[in-house]
């Protein structure tokens, strides 16, 4: 057979090939959306008979997180510091203490992932957004964060940004970076991180999704003899804990913002914790 | 003659029969119901990186979390929890890195006096209880810190508190072997502890030590931690490897299940034979592991092992031996000095973090090191299953009165009697 009407051969099959499965796969992704929208329709029915409203806005599509064990790249941290303090000298205060000094600051960083960072005056510019300004210097050092969900303190002469990090894109409900502006300028920034290096990743397969873990809500809300009358948000999200110096565990978390105050289910488990939320 | 038309469309027949085929792979694996956006993201991420380093704790042996743990608010308030497997690793967790930090970051140990200890005791800080004495070198490394190198990581520690010392965070220890206290100096801020913010949160019932309470009798530092003792019921039976030793990996004790040479007594014990090295296993699950000659199971890659690249070393092998995970640990006894280049490692097993006593020992590994090598090692290969039902040991309070009779330290614990398992007070 001519190679050309071979490859026209193929091609076509090709063609056809990719037609029937994508066919099968938008027909499983409706499929898919229908039997949610079941499932989010019985549990707004469940709660509603239970008098809480599932807020219209909340959406219930969003995945489990896997569990992420993280470890500390001492190289990788000093480039991050050395990007904003310039090039450093570092010093093991041993227990996975470094302390960082540089020509425009100096950093001391902790095993537990907390750290401080002090900068020389006039090094970092607070600019007409101080929010972002904050984000950006974070940027640097490898941690990310929504500027415009920063809590914004103002004083006469000094401004405190507080951000909320993230994690691919997921809140990190106990990781808070304050940085202090004085006189137009970044001076101070302090907080709790986690590292940046994964050493694994835990799989989703078998892990309770939005509607089972607002079931499980509901059960804790009854064994408890708790009330609420609304649920407004529905946040997958991290807690970032360090058990071991130099390692941290990206624990997945469910955030549960209610009329009553805000509830953390374990992403693994679907059971109620007590998160420490410490600044 | 062909057209332009065609002659592009010829070019391009190669290159689009590639992209259809990656198309079709691609829309295969979702129609197959299989999560890609994972692949993807892990593909262009390189994956998940090996670990830097392999700590102590990465084996999940060794005390993963210390016996009783007694938090002590600036009123002087002591709040402990010790029997509560849940509970205890969740408040270890707020402050192990925290130790770990502090160990290896302490400056040298001062000599102090008991009473500065038992002011520490009664002071704002958290105290620590591992109940079997170690080389401060493990505990330090199992948090993840290496001890300075002023540092004595030879203090066999059992007991230690983190405490305040002119707002700074400081380590007092008590050295089990000399009955000597000390005081190291760390850089580390008191505050960053949070402890009352901690305290409040954690709510733990409301505790005391043995000297407050004037106990004769019972070791001073002998947590009473009022919380309400409830223990699961167990039951208990022997891992039978099968008559073809299907349960067990000969590869982890380096083994060749292909060249060993098999034996089978009539009690129905199986014994392996490679070389020098010799594996016997009977069926009431215990197992031993000998060398003869030299050789054995190489602690790690270097020439020189540390005491916790032994410890390091035992652990993954009894933990690649013994069923763990789930209610049932094994935590690290003991370590023992044995001729002089060698050390015996004890293992015992753990259920919801109460110690099990087996029928004759207590332990439920012991391994031997010698030079850099394992050269000997027994197991009781023992499963362990919770039940529904929950026992009631008899109160903290009325075990402290007995044991005040005999003197010592009252300890809970499971024991394992081979056709059933109850709960025990012991002295320690």
């Amino acid at each position: 057979m001519d190679k050309y009407k071979l490859k026209n051969f193929i091609l076509i099959m090709l063609v056809l090939v990719n037609i029937f499965l994508l066919f099968i796969v938008i027909s499983n992704e409706i499929d898919t959306a229908r039997l949610r929208k079941n499932r989010e329709d019985t549990l707004r029915q469940i709660l509603l008979s239970n008098s809480i409203e599932l807020n219209g806005d909340v959406r219930l599509d969003s995945r489990a997180l896997p569990e992420v064990t993280l470890t500390r790249s001492l190289k990788s941290e000093e480039q991050a510091v050395a990007s904003l303090i310039g090039k450093c000298e570092t010093s093991d205060l041993g227990g996975s203490i470094i302390y960082y000094d540089g020509a425009k600051g100096a950093a001391r960083f902790r095993g537990t992932g907390e750290f401080e960072m002090v900068f020389n005056p006039d090094v970092i510019y607070a600019g007409s957004s101080p929010e972002y300004t904050a984000a950006d210097a974070m940027k640097r050092l490898g941690f990310h964060s929504r500027p415009e969900d920063a809590e914004i303190q103002t004083g006469t002469e000094d401004q405190t940004i507080i951000l909320n990090l993230t994690y691919r894109d997921k809140p990190v409900f106990n990781s808070r970076i304050a940085c202090y502006f004085v006189n137009g300028s970044l001076n101070i920034v302090e907080g709790k991180a986690f590292f940046n290096k994964v050493v694994s990743k835990g799989s989703t397969d078998k892990l309770p999704d939005a509607c089972t873990i607002l079931m499980r809500f509901l059960e804790y809300l009854k064994t408890n003899q708790l009330s609420c009358t609304e649920i407004t948000a529905v946040d997958s999200g991290y807690f970032a804990e360090s058990t071991v110096v130099g390692e941290c565990v990206m624990r997945p978390v469910w955030r549960i913002s209610t009329d009553m105050g805000t509830f953390f289910m374990d992403g693994a488990t679907g059971l109620s914790i007590q998160l420490d939320t410490r600044e | 003659m062909l057209s332009k038309a065609q002659k592009i469309f010829r070019g391009m027949e190669t290159p689009l029969i590639f992209l259809l085929l990656i198309s079709a792979v691609y829309l295969l694996l979702r129609a197959t119901v299989i999560d890609t956006s994972d692949y993807i993201e892990e593909l262009f991420s390189g994956g998940a990186d090996q670990p830097a380093s392999s700590s102590v704790s990465s084996t999940g042996i060794v005390p993963s979390y210390p016996f009783a743990i007694v938090l002590t608010g600036d009123d002087g308030s002591h709040s402990a929890v010790k029997y509560n497997k849940e509970a205890k690793q969740r408040v270890f967790s707020l402050f192990s890195a925290t130790l770990g930090e502090a160990l290896g970051s302490a400056g040298e140990a001062e000599t102090i006096k008991e009473s500065d200890w038992t002011s520490a005791l009664e002071g704002h800080g958290v105290f620590f209880d591992y109940l079997y004495p170690l080389p401060l070198e493990i505990l330090s490394t199992h948090l993840g810190a290496a001890m300075p190198s002023h540092a004595d990581g030879n203090l066999i520690i059992r007991r230690l508190i983190l405490s305040e010392r002119e707002e700074k965070l400081c380590l007092y220890l008590k050295d089990e072997a000399q009955n000597a206290y000390y005081r190291m100096d760390t850089p580390l801020n008191f505050s960053s502890l949070n402890l009352s913010q901690r305290i409040t949160d954690l709510a733990l019932p409301e505790a005391d030590f043995a000297f407050q309470r004037k106990a004769d009798g019972i070791d001073p530092c002998f947590v009473f931690s009022g919380e309400d003792i409830s223990l699961p019921g167990l039951s208990s039976s022997p891992i039978s490897t099968g008559s073809d030793g299907s349960t067990l990996s000969l590869s982890t004790f380096r083994m060749n299940a292909g060249a060993a040479s098999v034996y089978s007594e009539n009690d129905g014990t199986q014994i392996y034979v490679e070389g020098g090295k010799s594996l016997r296993v009977d069926s009431s699950g215990y197992l031993l592991f000998a060398v003869t000659g030299t050789g054995g199971i190489p602690v790690g890659d270097s020439e020189t092992s540390t005491l916790s690249d032994r410890v390091y070393a035992a652990g993954v092998l009894v933990r690649n031996t013994l069923p763990t995970g789930g209610d049932v640990d094994v935590g690290l006894l003991s370590v023992e000095e044995a001729e002089s280049d060698g050390c015996i490692i004890y293992f015992g097993y753990y259920v919801n973090g109460i110690p099990v006593k087996l029928q004759n020992t207590d332990w439920c590994a012991k391994v031997r090191i010698s030079g850099e090598n394992i050269v000997r090692a027994e197991f009781y290969l023992r499963s362990y299953a919770v039940q529904s039902t929950f026992l009631a040991p008899l109160p903290e309070n009325h075990a402290a009165i007995l044991a005040a009779e005999e003197g010592g330290e009252p300890l809970l614990v499971y024991t394992d009697r081979a056709e059933d398992v109850t709960w025990s007070w012991i002295l320690n």
